[in-house]
């Protein structure tokens, strides 16, 4: 369970940033068709959920992983929120109140995690019983609904037009709906079941349930909503005059229902009615770069945040200096290589490691973990050893200079395969 | 006593009820599918609610009403003249009015009404 957990918390983290730049998004996009925001939004969702497990270069996430599974069992446990000056506020007071001591034979981030996971799980099935409460009571009222033609039916004691079901979904109209309304309710609520909005919703509403510990996720979820109503009433809107523009409007604020966020699946006149009013009456065709821009904005959006950081090498490409050996320190062992095939081998997997930009902790202190440690020796100046930690994930540097700052290792496994590979065949290919 | 007001689809149901009277639930159940599409569940759920209000009563399986449809008609007319004009029938007349004249027959029609009731009271 805890795995599940740090999943769900690492692709929060993530998706934080995301929601960040979509908020700010919406706000350029102002003048564009909000179907545009509903697709940012939809990358929010996929981000929320899916692994997606693509890097590249034009990411814009800080950091690939906030917590590490690895990080359960380190000694003194930290957390990489990709901003070094976060990570300066947080690890401080996570690897101190987290160090495994040694003596109990679980870990204090086992324990911390596991509590955190009960309580996660706790959240999320809150949520999912009063949505299924919610859903029952809506069940029971219109059980008493009768049909007026098709998939419309008329219910008493309702506030306001909504829509009810997945699979076969059905328009519910209060009985005492103004006729003269009924055209402009029908139209808007067809819409949204032509769009899919019935699933997308409750769908929303779903990873609003595993991400609950989050507030931007709940941000996240009220301007879905809003931005979901507006971009249908544009669609019901779109080829319509002046004078079905005002009927609509006027059948909005008829329906105004008082405000309950979800006690009404889509309901009619339950988000924003002001600003929908205001969009109704001032709807102006964009041009059609708006909406290009727009969809190239989007395109932009979903490469920078739904890939991660590939992060930076370890080593600067200043090939003038010559190697002429290195060492390998690890666990104990050592073992030494003079110039050959080996000595190429390690400079070309050094090459290879990767790191993440922002620095684990302001420490530079020498007595940080080293229990892996490559030294390369060069014919000019000192040589410069790259300490590992035992699990291979973070990194410091030690150039006789000044030691670096400890930074996350994006490619662990790569390292350990290294260093196991170097202690295994101590003869090793010359 | 205030008379429990019903919704549209409620009143369709109690006019089964009232056209009907007497009738056993389950024929009621049966009236309630063929006009309004609802369950026997659904039928019964409304039909204990109306009870609870004291519209009707459920007596061993025969269904029956405790107001009139035209007793509940004068309730309703009454509570809607004291809430939108504090009581005052002619300030509703008043306002009817307002918007279109009365037709000599319906004139003619009130007078009658007026002239019978002051012979009551």
């Amino acid at each position: 369970m805890e795995t599940v957990f740090l999943y769900v918390l690492n692709q929060n983290a993530a998706a934080s940033w995301l929601i960040l730049a979509v908020v700010l998004l919406r706000l350029a996009l102002k003048k564009a068709p909000k179907k545009y925001c509903c697709a940012l939004w939809a990358l929010v969702g996929v981000r929320l959920l899916l692994p997606l497990g693509l890097t590249s270069r034009w990411s814009l996430l800080p950091s690939a992983q906030l917590v590490s599974p690895d990080m359960l069992y380190a000694k003194n446990p930290t957390v990489d929120t990709g901003v070094s000056s976060l990570n300066a506020l947080v690890n401080p007071i996570v690897s101190h109140s987290l160090a495994a001591d040694g003596l109990t034979s679980v870990n204090p981030a086992q324990i911390l995690s596991f509590l955190a996971g009960c309580l996660w799980m706790a959240g999320m099935a809150a949520m999912l019983l009063w949505a299924l409460v919610s859903c029952l009571l809506l069940c029971r009222k219109t059980a008493q609904a009768v049909c007026l033609r098709d998939n419309i039916w008329l219910c008493d004691r309702v506030a306001a037009p909504f829509i009810f079901g997945i699979f076969r979904p059905r328009i519910i109209l209060p009985s005492d709906l103004p006729e003269s309304d009924m055209t402009y309710v029908l139209a808007h609520e067809r819409a949204h079941l032509q769009r899919g909005d019935h699933i997308a919703k409750p769908l929303g509403f779903g990873l609003l349930a595993l991400h609950w510990f989050n507030p931007l996720v709940w941000l996240a979820y009220c301007l879905f909503c809003r931005d979901l109503e507006l971009s249908c009433d544009e669609r019901v809107l779109l080829d319509a005059d002046t004078a079905y523009r005002k009927s609509y409007a006027g059948a909005l604020i008829d329906c105004s229902a008082p405000r309950h966020m979800s006690a009404y699946p889509l309901a009619f006149g339950e988000v924003g009615v002001k600003a929908r009013v205001m969009a109704a009456l001032h709807y102006k065709k964009p041009t059609w770069w708006v909406g290009a821009s727009a969809l190239a904005v989007c395109a932009l959006t979903a490469v920078c945040f739904l890939t991660s950081p590939t992060g930076s090498p370890l080593q600067d490409a200043s090939a003038d200096n010559a190697c002429i050996s290195a060492t390998v320190e690890s666990q104990g062992n050592r073992y030494d290589m003079t110039a050959g095939a080996s000595l190429e081998y390690a400079q070309e997997w050094l090459s290879y490691v990767r790191v993440g930009r922002a620095a684990v902790s302001p420490d530079r202190s020498e007595s940080r973990a080293a229990e892996n440690t490559l030294t390369l020796y060069y014919a000019k100046g000192n040589p410069i050893s790259y300490h590992f930690n035992r699990a291979c994930t973070q990194v410091w540097v030690e150039d006789g200079v000044k030691p670096t700052l400890t930074r996350t290792v994006y490619n662990p496994e790569l390292v350990r395969q290294f260093f196991q590979s170097r202690i295994e065949a101590p003869a090793g290919p010359e | 006593m205030r008379a429990y007001q019903m919704g549209p689809i409620e009143s369709r149901f109690a006019d089964i009820i009232w056209a009907h009277e007497p009738l056993s639930s389950s024929q009621l159940a049966a009236y309630s599918l063929a006009e309004l599409g609802w369950k026997k569940t659904t039928s019964y759920t409304v039909l204990r609610r109306l009870c609870d209000k004291g519209l009707f009563q459920n007596e061993n399986g025969t269904v029956t009403s405790r107001i009139s449809k035209q007793d509940y008609a004068a309730m309703q007319s009454e509570r809607f003249v004291d809430e939108a004009f504090s009581g005052s029938l002619p300030a509703f007349l008043a306002a009817f009015t307002s918007r279109r004249k009365l037709s000599a027959e319906e004139a003619a029609q009130l007078r009658a009404l007026v002239a019978q009731y002051e012979e009551d009271s």
